[in-house]
């Protein structure tokens, strides 16, 4: 190593020594922290946003869906049948006596016996 | 609180363990960035994002190195991320015209400050890493070689040879 190579590895370490003496702001932890505090809320927040932007559309479709088949199951014609009960022969007299009425008078019988 | 602690408090999204964190490891991370990027203002920006990196990734990390070990390779990586841009912008400003203002010409100690960080930031990526990690960080060789996650061997080549290129490379400034 001849004298220029050593003044330069000189050189050299003395800077690299001014540069290890350097000291960063000792108000950086806090910096540090309201910096993670800042990121980590805002993703909770964009969190919070992006579901409620995600769910909103969701329930008006969900809720147009309802709607629909609502209107569409009243609106269904409905087949109404007539279910007889079961004829109660006692009920009848009781029912034919109340309203004077000798005997039921077959219409179609008539109808049939005229012609 | 032990490593496995602070770890599990990270991973907890805890207060107490992310004070914890900054407060041990507040001073390695801006140093080291520092010594890359040459400027401190950068460097304690540059901090911020390290951490939120740091609490981000924190459950890739498996333990197979020390936790200081594994803040270091952070550090170094988005460090030299800074660099790279840093470069780019410097061949941006260079192409367009506009030479950044040089406030060092009067100054000798920043001149020498400037002339130094801009032949260590020459050296090839592996060797300006190696050098800045065993001589500003003043990291053993074993250490180094797990942050770069390469031989010791090639830890030991990587710094003698950038020793070498930093003497070529400071041959024609005259340095006092």
């Amino acid at each position: 190593m001849n004298s220029d190579e050593r003044e330069q590895s000189r050189v050299l370490d003395s800077f690299i020594e001014k540069e290890r003496m350097l000291e960063p702001n000792p108000f950086m932890a806090t910096r540090i922290l309201q910096h993670i505090d800042t990121k980590l809320g805002s993703r909770e927040q964009n969190f919070a946003f992006r579901f409620v932007k995600l769910v909103s559309p969701t329930m008006i479709v969900l809720g147009f869906a309802l709607a629909i088949f609502a209107g569409y199951t009243l609106g269904k014609p409905r087949n109404i049948h007539s279910v007889p009960g079961p004829v109660n022969a006692q009920a009848i007299e009781t029912l034919k006596g109340e309203m004077f009425i000798h005997d039921f008078v077959d219409e179609d019988k008539i109808f049939a016996s005229n012609n | 609180m032990t490593d496995p602690e602070l770890i599990e408090g990270i991973l907890q999204r805890d207060r107490k363990a992310f004070q914890y964190l900054v407060n041990k490891y507040q001073k390695q991370v801006i140093k080291t960035a520092y010594y890359f990027i040459g400027n401190m203002e950068e460097a304690e920006d540059l901090s911020q994002d390290i951490f939120m990196g740091i609490i981000d990734s924190i459950k890739k990390f498996k333990g197979a190195s020390a936790l200081s070990t594994w803040i270091y390779r952070i550090t170094v990586n988005k460090s030299l991320n800074v660099v790279k841009r840093n470069k780019r912008k410097d061949i941006f400003t260079r192409a367009t015209g506009k030479e950044p203002a040089i406030l060092t010409h009067t100054m000798e100690e920043k001149e020498t400050r400037e002339i130094m960080y801009r032949v260590i930031k020459s050296l090839p990526g592996r060797q300006y890493t190696a050098f800045t990690l065993h001589k500003f960080d003043d990291l053993p060789y074993k250490e180094i070689a797990s942050i770069m996650e390469i031989s010791l061997a090639s830890v030991e080549s990587l710094i003698h040879r950038a020793k070498m290129n930093l003497q070529k490379k400071l041959t024609p400034y005259e340095l006092r």
